[in-house]
């Protein structure tokens, strides 16, 4: 990706690839939103419970390992939608940041679902973002992604 | 004040007038006097009637005098006399008077046709006929003089002139118009005291015997009008000079502005007035900072008019007009536009200040950190 397309990319006030703060603040932001769709989830489950049968309507009682996997499994589709869509989950886009593949552009979804379920799945390969000169964490550096600053709207996420 | 007896006095002129005197200055009354001729003649006045020698005048205090005629009985043969020797003598008068006038016409011619005779003759010729005038005049002139008395006494000139005069022939051959014009009429109106006799006019008493009614209802106004040329009229009027003249300040002071603006119907006048060019000509802002508004807001009753003012209704078409939600969407979206922007500030500081430490770890060269090599 050369200069100026970082540039126009980032609204042209940043261009470089985001650092181990922002892309954390934007994690911890999509680990929250992933919490609230679990238990928005939840909610929803127990709702149509008592619809269904309002009389005998108790919470349900999930067990740990599969609030676990569900939560897990939202986090996946979570970030491989924004990501294949957008190209930023909630939390990138209040970060102003955005993933992009190689060529610069938005990843697809399947390179969107690989780096979904590896990020889930081995978090601390962001750290790795620290050390890297260029930025990068253990996703970015399999994948050959990178994430930079974009502080532009979602309605110029498309492909590039 | 009455005189005496003894002072009074009687005198008869020669042409018949009786007058009677005062010799103390005293005022003698025509009441007191009685006028009566004896011997039975008529007592005529001074307008030409004749009084006889036995006039006799007697006043009221019982004097009585008897007019003294001072003609007396000499002056009467005297009279006789010269008339005799007058009638007597013309034919000799005439002889005399034919002589004379016969030398002289010999003398004269004689004188034409010799020259040693007309020098003979130029310096003392005429004593001795001056002499012998001189010499005729110094002797008849008393007598002549008596002669004319008498005769003007005893005829009345003016009756003879009244009863044989035909004055009204007379009067026609007269050309009034070359009297008229050897008549200086500028020596007599310079003689004449103007002032004078203005004076001694009554203006009064001759205007209000005028009828000016009469007058006036006998003129035919329309006719004098029609006749009248106004334009010539005011043509050669100085208007300028007369309004120059009028002290305009006195006369407005003196107009009752109030009863004429009353009596003025401003609405026709208004209509043709351009409103919109005399505002566009006005100078708001000056006239604006002449305003003294605080006196005018003080007597404003403020409690009066909003009591008039339906405040609910209007606050309700402000909010209808108003995008509320808009405004407060917009706002929050600006303050969190402007929240989120502070934090990616933050962030890439952040990102930045963690790069700058593990380069300075391992002494790397920073670009993407922020520092430039």
């Amino acid at each position: 990706m050369t200069q100026a397309n970082q540039q126009e990319i980032t609204g042209g006030s940043e261009h470089r690839p985001a650092g181990i703060v922002t892309r954390a603040a934007a994690m911890g932001v999509d680990c929250a939103m992933v919490l609230v769709l679990g238990s928005l989830l939840y909610l929803a489950v127990a709702g149509a419970r008592l619809i269904w049968s309002p009389t005998t309507f108790t919470w349900p009682d999930v067990p740990f390992w599969v609030t676990v996997s569900v939560e897990l499994t939202i986090a996946v589709l979570y970030l491989t939608a924004s990501w294949a869509m957008t190209g930023r989950s909630y939390g990138a886009s209040l970060l102003g940041l955005r993933v992009l593949s190689r060529r610069g552009h938005i990843p697809g979804w399947a390179l969107s679902f690989l780096r979904a379920v590896f990020c889930v799945f081995f978090p601390v390969g962001l750290a790795w973002v620290i050390l890297s000169p260029e930025r990068r964490s253990l996703q970015d550096v399999v994948l050959r992604t990178v994430v930079v600053y974009d502080w532009r709207g979602a309605e110029s996420s498309g492909p590039q | 004040m009455g005189t005496s007896a003894d002072a009074t006095r009687l005198h008869k002129s020669p042409h018949g007038v009786v007058t009677v005197s005062s010799s103390d200055s005293g005022t003698v009354s025509s009441d007191s006097l009685t006028v009566s001729s004896s011997d039975g003649g008529t007592v005529t006045s001074s307008d030409g009637g004749s009084i006889s020698d036995n006039v006799t005048v007697s006043s009221s205090d019982g004097a009585t005098m008897s007019a003294q005629h001072d003609t007396d009985l000499l002056g009467r043969a005297v009279h006789l006399a010269v008339g005799t020797a007058w009638w007597a003598t013309g034919p000799i008068r005439f002889g005399g008077r034919l002589a004379a006038r016969t030398a002289e016409a010999v003398v004269s011619d004689a004188r034409k046709r010799s020259p040693w005779l007309h020098m003979r003759t130029q310096g003392g010729g005429s004593d001795p006929r001056s002499g012998t005038e001189q010499l005729i005049q110094a002797v008849l002139r008393p007598v002549i003089t008596r002669v004319v008395d008498a005769a003007l006494a005893e005829l009345d000139l003016t009756e003879l002139i009244l009863a044989n005069v035909d004055l009204d022939a007379v009067a026609a051959q007269l050309d009034v118009e070359a009297v008229i014009k050897r008549v200086d009429l500028d020596g007599v109106v310079a003689g004449v005291d103007l002032n004078a006799a203005v004076e001694r006019v009554d203006l009064d008493r001759i205007v209000n015997r005028i009828d000016i009614d009469g007058v006036v209802a006998g003129v035919n106004i329309d006719a004098v009008i029609d006749r009248v040329d106004v334009d010539a009229i005011v043509r050669r009027v100085d208007l300028d000079g007369a309004v120059a003249l009028v002290d305009l300040d006195a006369v407005v002071k003196r107009l009752d502005l109030n009863e004429i603006a009353d009596g003025l119907d401003l609405d026709p006048l208004v209509a043709k007035v351009d409103l919109e060019a005399v505002v566009n000509r006005l100078d708001i802002a000056a006239v604006v900072a002449k305003v003294d508004p605080d006196p005018i807001v003080a007597r404003v009753n403020f409690d009066a008019a909003m009591a008039q003012i339906d405040l609910i209704g209007i606050a309700q078409k402000v909010v209808d007009g108003i995008d509320l939600p808009g405004i407060i969407r917009d706002s929050t979206g600006s303050l969190a536009s402007e929240a989120v922007h502070g934090v990616r500030v933050q962030g890439q500081q952040a990102d930045d200040a963690v790069g700058q430490l593990v380069g300075r770890v391992f002494r790397r060269r920073a670009a993407l950190d922020g520092l430039h090599p």
